[in-house]
């Protein structure tokens, strides 16, 4: 599992590749959390991209749960986007475009989140 | 977990303490001189005037030695005064600088005097002339007896620096001298001390200046210089600690406090000594005797005990205080200054203290190399003080003394060291005892969950009309997946499986309670599998402060009609496998449980053929990965699932998945906790 950050506008681009299972999720959790103090009302959202991610676990999708509750309860934006088949089929059992905006590209997801963020959270 | 074991470490103050005690003991021990102190300093001392003994330069003094030739010739011992007159006389022929006699004469001459009366002889007047005439100087030998001679007759001596009556207590002591007899004693021109202290049997320093009852005396070769030179006095010169220089003249010897001189050895050399017959009988080159030192002493073997000096083993002791004139005329002295001690007591204070701090600190190779590099520092230093400049410094004590304080802190530290390995075994043997403790505490954890999932007998004995089997693996002792089946009703059979994110303890617990609630909802409720999971979530998220969730799917079957209702929270839809091949029930779905605090989950309803079997199982299943971590995937279960006879019962059908994820190699199988419940609908004719 490797993490790459880029800013774009106030979206913070998390770039996740590899897979997060029960080994790397607390890892991933700390390398998330940084950013997720920054995602509130008036800070900066954040958009995951998953098109590097092969695979998600229960641990991992414990962590985006953890992550879609801090992020909301900061009034904060967060979005996931380009997801591979596998990882969305997950997404989709698990019902997580019920907490998550879920977008088919990286800059649709930038450009949501740049346009409307005084309507985050609300 | 943190070992304790990480908590030990070496201590370093015993080390310390015991270090800095046995340095204060030798410091102590040093400073009290006590003989072995002493023993190993002479030693050491001994040892540089054997490495590098001293060359003669000169050659001031010489011998007339009284040999076994002479003796031989002339006859033995004691020799008629008459015949030593004559030598006197004939080596005064000579033309030396001065002479002394090595020799004492207490009692007259035996050849013709009275030996009873003490009355001067002819031969004794012959030899006191000769004496007179020559200007020699005579032999004296201090005692510590009482009541032979006394004092007086001695050259006057001035104190320069101190009072001699400070400085006389400092001075070797005589409470008498044995001196020749008056007539003698009276003609000689000078009167020297020959005594010297051999604690040993080793003559190291000689007293340039004793004490003989009130009186100062100069040493023997001193005295023949002074009257060689025609001084009147002999000088002492000296500070408040004591003496600093004994001389006369032009001539100041450096000396210990005390007043003695250290002698340079050179070798015994034979060049030093003319033979007494040889002077007799006109043999001798005068240029031998001309203008030097003259001693006169005895040689003849049988006659004199032969002291030893640190380079030679025995040698005439005229031939001392030859090499004591040579160290004077060459300048060439040996001192150990009066800070020497005081210093030697410094350097072992400085170097053990930082043994003893730094041996704890330092790896045993370093600390060990270390000391051997101090040390041999040491003993260069006292090596290059004695060649450069003859000073005598006695490292040898504070080397010996460094050693054992080395090896004292060297002992406590591997004391320590093993003291330490003992600790962290009994440490190890507690943590042993600890985790066996807690494994049995997880072990009845384990059993109690255990016990919390329903046996499949206890429902097939009493219901003819499903067949069902579940299994779970734990990943650990204890895990978060949950199985469940019941009749709340008489033709009614509720079954769920269910998997809390993450696993170990803290799962477990969650998993108690999720099945808990879930159990009591689905007992409330009946069939309606819609509001059991509606019920279900918003009891078990209210006290949720670790963000867990359940994913769970919930089916209810009506065992008369064969209408199963279901519903899903987030979990992998549930396996059809009917005669037709495998279906999978995807519709009905809502998020984990957990995930918000209220959610309406939407249920539905599939009627099962009488012989369909549901499969419920978690991802541990289709997660379960081999070594090179691939997945083992639905595609797999799938495909287990197809080869199976339609006849198979439940236990067999999950008895086969388990062999198949053991043949894919699922090392990892036990990442996550593996669950499978399968139940099979018989259809309503089957009724008991």
């Amino acid at each position: 599992m490797e993490v790459g950050v880029e800013r774009r506008g106030n979206a913070r681009v998390i770039a996740v590749k590899g897979r997060i299972d029960h080994l790397n999720a607390s890892a991933f959790h700390e390398q998330l959390t940084p950013h997720l103090q920054h995602c509130r009302s008036n800070g900066d959202g954040i958009v995951l991209d998953l098109s590097a991610l092969d695979y998600i676990s229960s641990a991992g999708l414990r962590i985006f749960m953890m992550a879609a509750k801090q992020a909301r309860a900061q009034g904060g934006r967060i979005a996931v986007a380009q997801m591979q088949a596998l990882v969305q089929e997950i997404f989709e059992i698990s019902h997580f475009h019920l907490v998550y905006e879920i977008f088919t590209t990286t800059d649709e997801a930038v450009a949501a989140l740049n346009r409307q963020p005084e309507t985050a959270g609300t | 977990m943190q070992p304790a074991s990480s908590a030990i470490s070496a201590r370093r103050w015993p080390i310390w303490i015991a270090g800095l005690t046995m340095l204060g003991l030798l410091l102590g021990l040093h400073a009290t001189h006590t003989p072995a102190h002493r023993a190993l300093q002479l030693t050491l001392l001994d040892a540089y005037q054997k490495a590098w003994p001293r060359e003669r330069k000169s050659a001031p003094a010489v011998i007339v030695a009284i040999d076994e030739a002479s003796l031989a010739k002339y006859g033995q011992w004691p020799w008629p005064r008459s015949e030593l007159a004559r030598l006197v006389n004939a080596i005064g022929a000579l033309k030396p600088a001065a002479i002394g006699i090595d020799l004492l004469f207490p009692e007259p001459d035996r050849h013709g005097g009275n030996a009873v009366t003490a009355e001067a002889t002819g031969n004794d007047l012959l030899f006191a002339v000769a004496l007179r005439d020559n200007r020699a100087v005579l032999a004296i030998a201090g005692t510590v007896a009482e009541g032979a001679g006394g004092g007086g007759n001695f050259p006057p001596v001035r104190v320069e620096g101190s009072d001699p009556l400070l400085l006389m207590p400092l001075l070797p002591q005589f409470r008498s001298v044995i001196r020749s007899t008056p007539v003698l004693d009276r003609a000689a021109a000078g009167h020297g001390i020959i005594s010297a202290d051999a604690p040993d049997g080793i003559i190291r320093n000689i007293p340039l200046a004793v004490a003989v009852q009130n009186a100062i005396a100069p040493t023997l070769a001193l005295e023949v210089i002074r009257v060689a030179a025609g001084e009147p006095v002999i000088r002492l010169r000296a500070n408040a600690d004591g003496l600093l220089s004994v001389g006369t003249g032009d001539v100041a010897v450096p000396v210990d406090r005390e007043g003695r001189a250290w002698i340079h050895y050179s070798h015994h050399d034979p060049d030093r000594f003319v033979s007494a017959v040889d002077v007799l009988e006109g043999r001798v080159d005068p240029a031998r005797i001309n203008s030097k030192l003259v001693l006169v002493g005895l040689t003849g073997l049988a006659l004199v005990d032969y002291p030893a000096t640190p380079v030679n083993s025995s040698i005439p002791g005229a031939e001392i205080h030859a090499q004591l004139i040579e160290n004077i005329f060459d300048g060439d002295h040996l001192t150990r200054p009066s800070w020497a001690p005081s210093a030697e007591l410094l350097a072992l204070a400085l170097c053990g203290t930082l043994f003893v701090l730094l041996t704890p600190l330092l790896r045993p190779w370093l600390a060990m190399s270390g000391a051997v590099a101090l040390i041999a520092a040491l003993a260069a230093t006292g090596a290059g003080a004695f060649r450069i400049s003859g000073v005598l410094l006695d490292v040898a004590s504070p080397a010996v003394a460094l050693m054992l304080v080395f090896m004292t802190t060297m002992a406590g530290k591997l004391i320590e060291t093993e003291r330490q390995r003992r600790r962290l075994r009994e440490t190890l043997q507690i943590e042993r005892e600890t985790a066996a403790r807690v494994a049995g505490e997880l072990e009845a954890a384990r059993r109690v969950q255990t016990g919390l999932l329903p046996d499949s007998a206890s429902l097939t004995v009493i219901e003819a009309r499903c067949d069902v089997a579940a299994w779970m693996a734990p990943a650990r002792e204890v895990g978060g997946d949950l199985y469940d089946f019941f009749k709340p009703s008489a033709d009614r059979v509720t079954f769920l499986v269910g998997d809390v994110s993450g696993k170990g303890l803290p799962a477990s617990l969650f998993m108690a309670i999720s099945k808990a609630l879930c159990k009591s909802a689905a007992l409330r409720s009946g069939g309606a599998v819609e509001r059991i999971l509606t019920e279900a979530n918003a009891e078990i998220a209210r006290d949720n402060p670790e963000a867990m969730f359940v994913t769970a799917v919930l089916c209810s079957l009506d065992l008369q009609t064969g209408e199963l209702r279901y519903a899903n929270a987030g979990h992998d839809a549930p396996i059809l496998i009917g005669a037709g091949g495998l279906t999978r029930l995807v519709q009905a779905g809502g998020p984990p449980l957990c995930m918000f605090d209220h959610h309406d989950y939407p249920g539905a309803a599939h009627t099962l053929a009488a012989g369909e079997t549901v499969l419920l199982y978690t991802d541990g299943v289709t997660e379960a990965m081999d070594v090179e971590r691939r997945l083992y995937g639905r595609d797999r279960l799938c495909a287990v699932l197809k080869t199976l006879p339609p006849a198979t019962s439940c236990a067999d059908i999950i008895a086969a998945v388990r062999k198949d994820l053991q043949a894919f190699g699922a090392v990892e199988m036990l990442a996550d906790d593996i669950t499978m419940l399968a139940l099979r609908w018989h259809g309503p004719a089957a009724k008991t």
